[in-house]
């Protein structure tokens, strides 16, 4: 079969219910399973997992969820003009000045610097002082304002005049933008696909068990799926512990502490 | 980045390619057939809802020529429309896919 013929068959509801098995022994090369499977496991260890029929229907729907994933990303590229996006490039040294002349911000020389990858959003933050933060947004028509919590609940807003002094207008190439966003359609987790190929039944005989133990890039990727299910594990029956909030203000609560050390 | 552009172009030149291909049900099925069977040729393949007839002489499968000839047209034009190819690796003599 060509590669032609193997993205028919994924494209086919039947697919869900063919041997996944022998198309992959049949069609070993593919590209779609050099970036959707080989990451993560070997192409030996896969042809050695005979009657885990669970765990070929799992794939296999992992294979088509992906492959419709891409169809519909590429649908999107192709109704998309690119022309108008631009990003923005900052000049930091000459916007430090600014903020620390105008706002009297000392501590931005050693602030944490967070912005998105448009540029159309800066985050300066406080590093002894996490909830005092100083951000810049980016609006239409080079207009632009500025952000300036000192404390959690407390913040001001204004308009940030001459913006456009402080940063270049840069154009990417229409195929620069589709590639790093195809990059992240098809950049996978170790624990996307761990979860996503794992019967909820999955308990493994000695053989099947060993195949799987001597594959080392199986092994990584079970290894990583674990540190994710134990934190998703801890944050729901521990809250207190381990949720969103408890963790940000134990850092907080360590930064705030470091800082005391430090004076 | 340009590498994923690549990936990019292949993905898109497939499924372009895959949406303008238009096959029957029967073809389909040998499609089917060609994927969980590689290395197969055209008497290999049953044509659908019809017993499998056996030489009791010989103790093996009666070929019918016309199907045969229909089988090998369906595998010709899969192979046409780029959905299948031969098996140069295939030990078995005639057309293999």
């Amino acid at each position: 079969m060509t590669e032609e013929g193997l993205f028919y068959l994924v494209r086919t509801p039947i697919f869900l219910r063919m041997n996944f098995q022998k198309i992959i022994k049949s069609c070993p090369h593919s590209k779609i399973f050099d970036i959707l499977l080989y990451p993560f496991i070997k192409l030996d260890t896969l042809c050695s997992l005979d009657n885990e029929y669970m765990m070929w229907i799992n794939l296999s729907f992992y294979i088509q969820k992906y492959i419709v994933k891409i169809e519909n990303f590429i649908a999107r590229t192709e109704s998309r003009s690119y022309e108008n996006e631009v990003r923005y490039k900052w000049n930091m040294l000459k916007i430090e000045e600014h903020l620390k002349r105008e706002y009297k911000c000392h501590w931005i020389d050693n602030a944490e610097v967070n912005q998105n990858y448009e540029g159309t959003f800066l985050k300066f933050i406080n590093i002894s002082i996490p909830s005092s933060t100083i951000e810049i947004r980016l609006k239409e028509n080079n207009t632009g304002y500025i952000v300036i919590k000192e404390k959690i609940k407390k913040s001001k807003k204004k308009n940030m005049k001459n913006i456009q002094n402080f940063y270049n207008i840069l154009h990417e190439s229409r195929e620069k933008k589709i590639g790093r966003q195809f990059s992240n359609v098809i950049e996978i987790s170790a624990s996307e696909f761990i979860f996503s190929i794992m019967s909820p039944f999955g308990v493994f005989n000695l053989t099947k068990s060993n195949i799987l133990n001597h594959d080392d890039l199986f092994t990584k990727s079970l290894e990583r799926a674990r540190e994710v299910f134990d934190k998703t594990y801890k944050s729901i029956m521990n809250p207190k512990l381990y949720s969103v909030e408890a963790l940000l203000k134990s850092y907080i609560f360590e930064m705030a502490n470091d800082t005391d050390l430090n004076i | 980045m340009y590498e994923s552009y690549q990936n990019y172009e292949y993905f898109r030149n497939k499924i372009e390619f895959i949406k303008r291909i238009k096959i029957n049900e029967l073809a389909k099925s040998y499609l089917f057939y060609i994927a969980l069977n590689p290395g197969s040729y055209a008497y290999d393949i049953e044509p659908p809802n019809k017993e499998i007839s056996y030489n009791a002489d010989t103790d093996t499968k009666k070929t019918n020529q016309s199907n045969y000839r229909k089988a090998n047209n369906i595998l010709n034009r899969l192979h046409e429309s780029k959905l299948i190819k031969f098996d140069i690796d295939s030990k078995k003599k005639g057309s293999s896919w």
